[in-house]
């Protein structure tokens, strides 16, 4: 499993998250027997290139925003260890870990949610740059102006509150936010299922333009495939808290090698003619994370599984050039 | 062509809200034929929605349905009173919700649940009524259908959820059924069996299907016609190989280009400038004209509806010189 920081990819990563693990326990009533234990991420392996977008699909409950909120410590992982420009994320404390933190954001799912209704703009934007920095009021109103101007907006907007806004214009004040003190790296997790596919391709043309102004690495996390695609320079298919194929983009796309990556490209309805029609439909759902299957998670789904899925687990291999694999087929 | 299954003409709902008249539907054209799958699409707020349960009878309190017509079967539907809208809901016209935890009842199984709806529109015992049960969620594809009959909700997945609720609307035999985004709150590979069952259902029962929703690559690989909304209102409507291969509305074509494709990788996304106009302004000529990139002066009047193709048709003036002169 090692093989992935030794491949070519991972020489200047600027994110590595090596064996991530987070359990998550649930109930077992006050005598704490039994409690269930939910395997929201499995052992992940990740590294994303500077200036680089990591894409992140799969179903729901495969612990794709799981992994994007332990690279941020705003939840703490059971196990693994995560570097930020070669510094170890989860040794750091206190003072030491506000500091790194400046350099990586979050965008979330819903701005109608992830933004105070009662905190005009200019709170909202100005307060990471109160927490963080010593800015006078006057600098941190021009500074939140420059923001809004860099994603799109008017200054004019500082006054207002969230309720005056579309949910194109929200998200827009999410992304000026997580801009604000110069971030590298950003987690953007469904920053657009909200919304119109209109105001998708707007959202999404200003995030790709903001990448290239100013030198941003992105960690795009989305079920929607197509999308994925789009945006990113290689994806990653999770399931079941496990990576279950790792390349380039449009390797994943034109040469997928798993057989749920296959199922995944059936699946999604597409507008292109030329790849309508082939279907590979699976049966059932994604099963639980707290009693996942023995041997590779995703055999009960499997067209092609045979005897040695149900008993041992696949290891991601490199199936050549980089082209990462969990698989024993 | 046949007579249609069901044809809405120029249908117009307004609702009263403190703000003023909100002009929810401004002349909706519809046509939905026997054994048809049409795709409603539009944006949120285009009135996808307000169209389906017009049909079925079920505008929610403060709107009105102020002209227009829905003709059933040769049959006005407009103005009928509320008792016989029940003996049509249902048994001839049935809906299915996107979310399927909302639309069943939590406290009873999803046997009493079917049960429920064949009593009150047809006459059978109990064994005639378990046995109709058995079948539907036979054809509705559910493993092990006794077991199910004897479920409550929670204990089903999303998707098992959805097959139910599609087992109820087809319990009496339905001609046509209302399906408003129902997969919107699934995942893909759960996507991709409830369409394919729908496109199934389709071909072995004969039913119509109004597929209301957002995604215009789920009707490309359901649909057969699909129509596009806009600010409440039809801008294009015919067979989708021509509709979404050979758009001809600007609006259309916008959408489109917005929507992320295999093909449009390192493409930059096209947004389309703008907003959608509020519904408290009543609409003068064309909607879009306000956001469109070959806006004309005519465009202030309502625009023609003109047939490109036989049954292709599009409200625009910019193909008006080919054939209204």
């Amino acid at each position: 499993m090692n093989e992935l920081a030794d491949t070519g990819r991972a020489q200047n990563a600027q994110v590595e998250v090596k064996n991530l693990v987070k359990h998550f326990t649930q109930g077992g009533g006050f005598l704490r027997r039994n409690p269930r234990v939910v395997r929201a991420v499995d052992g992940v392996w990740l590294s994303i290139e500077h200036k680089r977008t990591l894409g992140l699909v799969g179903e729901s409950g495969c612990g794709k925003t799981t992994i994007g909120r332990c690279i941020l410590r705003l939840i703490e992982p059971t196990s693994g260890e995560i570097y930020f420009e070669g510094t170890d994320v989860l040794g750091l404390s206190g003072r030491r870990l506000r500091k790194i933190r400046r350099n990586m954001q979050m965008i979330f799912q819903n701005p109608f949610s992830s933004l105070d209704p009662r905190m005009s703009v200019l709170s909202i934007v100005g307060e990471p740059l109160q927490t963080h920095t010593s800015l006078s009021h006057s600098d941190v109103r021009d500074r939140v102006v420059e923001l809004l101007e860099q994603v799109g907006m008017s200054g004019e907007h500082i006054y207002r509150y969230p309720h005056e806004f579309s949910g194109g214009q929200l998200q827009r004040i999410a992304v000026a936010r997580a801009l604000a003190l110069n971030p590298r790296f950003l987690v953007l997790d469904e920053p657009t299922a909200a919304l119109d596919v209109s105001v998708q391709a707007q959202v999404i043309a200003q995030l790709m333009q903001l990448q290239r102004e100013l030198e941003l690495t992105y960690l795009f996390i989305s079920h929607n495939l197509t999308l994925v695609h789009y945006i990113s320079d290689t994806i990653a298919v999770t399931y079941l808290g496990k990576i279950m194929e790792y390349a380039d983009a449009d390797e994943i796309f034109d040469n997928p090698l798993h057989p749920y990556t296959q199922a995944l490209l059936s699946a999604t309805p597409s507008l292109d003619r030329e790849f309508r029609q082939r279907r590979l439909i699976l049966s059932g759902g994604v099963a639980d994370p707290a009693n996942p299957p023995p041997g590779c998670v995703f055999h009960p789904r499997c067209p092609r599984a045979t005897d040695i899925c149900s008993q041992q687990e696949p290891q991601l291999v490199d199936a050549g050039d980089g082209h990462m694999v969990a698989c024993h087929l | 062509m046949d007579q249609p299954l069901v044809t809405v003409r120029d249908l117009r709902l307004q609702f009263r809200t403190y703000a003023g008249i909100v002009h929810a539907l401004n002349g909706i054209d519809l046509e939905i034929h026997e054994h048809d799958m049409l795709g409603l699409v539009g944006e949120t707020g285009c009135g996808k929605s307000m169209t389906g349960v017009s049909i079925l009878g079920l505008v929610p309190r403060g709107g009105e349905i102020v002209s227009g017509s829905i003709v059933f079967r040769g049959e006005e539907l407009l103005g009928k009173p509320e008792s016989y809208m029940q003996t049509i809901r249902g048994a001839k016209i049935a809906m299915v919700f996107q979310d399927p935890s909302a639309s069943l009842n939590p406290l009873f199984t999803i046997g009493q649940q079917l049960e429920t709806v064949m009593r009150r529109h047809q006459r059978a015992d109990k064994s005639q009524m378990r046995d109709r049960a058995l079948e539907l969620l036979k054809v509705v594809e559910l493993p092990d259908p006794a077991r199910i009959l004897k479920t409550y909700p929670h204990e089903l997945s999303g998707g098992m959820k959805q097959r139910a609720s599609i087992a109820i609307a087809l319990s009496c035999g339905a001609d046509l059924l209302i399906a408003d985004e129902p997969t919107t709150d699934l995942d893909v590979t759960v996507q991709a069996q409830i369409l394919d069952l729908l496109r199934r259902l389709r071909e072995t029962q004969g039913v119509a299907i109004l597929m209301i929703t957002h995604d215009l690559a789920v009707v490309a690989e359901t649909c057969q016609r699909v129509a596009v909304l806009y600010a409440g209102q039809v801008v294009e409507s015919g067979p989708v190989d021509e509709v979404l291969f050979e758009a001809k509305h600007p609006y259309t074509r916008a959408l489109l280009e917005a929507s992320p494709k295999r093909s449009s990788r390192g493409q930059p996304l096209q947004a389309i400038p703008g907003t959608v106009p509020s519904g408290l302004h009543p609409l003068e000529g064309c909607a879009f004209s306000p956001r469109c990139p070959h806006a004309m002066e005519i465009c202030g009047q309502a625009p023609p509806r003109i047939s490109v193709a036989p049954s292709h048709t599009v409200y625009c003036f910019l193909y008006a010189d080919s054939e209204e002169r």
